[in-house]
């Protein structure tokens, strides 16, 4: 079976009659899943277009990995309520006012999330934060091991 | 029929190899990976904007409750006789402990790339190849203790500060939420380093490796972890009568949970079903 992406998981949460609060609960989500994959421009139906590369925040090599994060400029929502749209920016974004922030670990897409406390997860650690992006990158890449993230469109 | 769940060191030989036997089935099928996409789809997290129902929430008990029924349902639909036995890791504390037998879950990774290489979930058994994952490693990793940063499971006397919660949950109803059983159960410590891993949480990262990350089902110790969660709601709702589920009406406009949470009588995704229906469990299942 080929492998479904988190966006045709949603298709066919979707299709099968998840309400619609739900579905408007996961849109920011996708959102998000998405901004990693720039390079391949994406799916037309996401209305989305990759904006321009802002400020770098980082750049360093730590324990032997490439880590960078940079701040992307602010980008039009597809469709999402007003309030939405700024929460999902103020979710990946240091400071108000800023664009989402893209985080790299050796060239590939390390999906952050937000905590209330305004500390920072990744997907490689779910269960701990950390104060800041930079903080963050690192460690997932000491949770990493040896391994790789996965390429951008996978998850 | 009410049937029991198990502690995972009480089961026998042919106990262990029919759980093992159903759980390679629904991978075969593509049923297990969809189990994995669901945990995925729904980890949202509590400073992003959204409906939030399984983590860093109220509803992160009855969401993984309905979630571990799921699973249970799909498991039986191989082998009626199999349910999902629990892992008390206050008790069962050892990377060596009968849980990660050959004959069972399989071990700790091995050195270098932490790649799980006995049991029925290694990789070159070749029934076990990773498809949804934040790394992409084919294989399921542990890092059993997180010897990077050694961190032990939870005991006993930690379990009893959640435990002794009067309360199921307070405002504001996420990870930052000081008091109630939840929170507490759900393990968002306070602090930087292993203390701010409590709980629930401690035993995703002292697994490590997939059950640290976003697709922790991959490794199929959650779900005999969450299991043993669902367990121990279950024996605090028995400890504490008339303790419902909180909160009961859904918070109004000037909060910041405003259409964020759920309330006790509202709707979970992806199934449509309220927490005060999962409140009870005793008419399907039992722990032993």
């Amino acid at each position: 079976m080929r492998p479904r992406s988190r966006r045709a998981l949603l298709r066919a949460l979707f299709a099968s009659g998840v309400s619609t609060a739900a579905a408007v609960a996961i849109v920011p989500v996708v959102a998000d899943a998405r901004q990693p994959d720039v390079p391949d421009g994406g799916d037309p139906t996401d209305g989305r277009a990759p904006g321009p590369v802002h400020d770098v925040l980082f750049d360093e090599v730590y324990r032997g990995r490439h880590i960078h994060a940079r701040r992307r400029a602010l980008l039009d929502g597809p469709t999402g309520r007003p309030e939405e749209h700024a929460g999902h920016i103020a979710a990946a974004s240091p400071g108000p006012g800023a664009g989402p922030v893209e985080v790299l670990i050796d060239g590939r897409p390390l999906h952050l999330m937000r905590r209330a406390d305004g500390s920072y997860l990744s997907m490689v650690d779910h269960y701990g934060s950390h104060p800041t992006v930079l903080a963050a990158a690192r460690g997932a890449v000491n949770a990493l091991g040896a391994s790789r993230l996965a390429p951008a469109q996978h998850l | 029929m009410v049937y029991t769940r198990k502690n995972q060191n009480a089961l026998t030989a042919t106990e262990k190899r029919r759980f093992v036997n159903a759980v390679l089935a629904l991978k075969r099928t593509g049923e297990y990976d969809e189990f994995v996409r669901i945990h995925i789809t729904y980890y949202v997290s509590d400073g992003e904007p959204g409906l939030r129902v399984a983590h860093m929430t109220p509803s992160f008990l009855p969401w993984h409750r309905r979630y571990l029924l799921e699973f249970e349902r799909a498991l039986q639909r191989v082998d009626s006789s199999v349910t999902v036995p629990y892992w008390d890791w206050t008790v069962d504390r050892s990377r060596t402990s009968s849980l990660w037998a050959a004959d069972f879950l399989g071990g700790n990774g091995r050195d270098g790339d932490r790649r799980v290489t006995t049991g029925p979930f290694a990789y070159r058994q070749g029934n076990w190849t990773l498809r949804e994952n934040v790394t992409d490693d084919p294989f399921l990793v542990r890092d059993l203790g997180y010897p990077a940063q050694p961190i032990a499971l939870p005991t006993k006397a930690e379990l009893a500060v959640a435990t002794r919660q009067k309360t199921f949950d307070a405002a504001p109803w996420n990870s930052t939420s000081a008091s109630g059983f939840r929170n507490k159960l759900e393990g968002w410590g306070s602090g930087s380093g292993n203390a701010q891993y409590q709980l629930h949480n401690r035993v995703h990262r002292w697994v490590g490796g997939q059950m640290l990350g976003g697709s922790s089902p991959n490794d199929p110790v959650f779900w005999l972890h969450h299991a043993m969660i669902d367990r121990v709601w279950s024996s605090w709702q028995k400890a504490h009568p008339g303790a419902a589920y909180l909160p009961a009406t859904p918070p109004g406009r000037n909060s910041s949970q405003y259409r964020r949470i759920v309330a006790r009588n509202e709707a979970m995704p992806p199934w449509n079903v309220k927490p005060s229906q999962l409140e009870d469990h005793s008419k399907i299942y039992r722990y032993a």
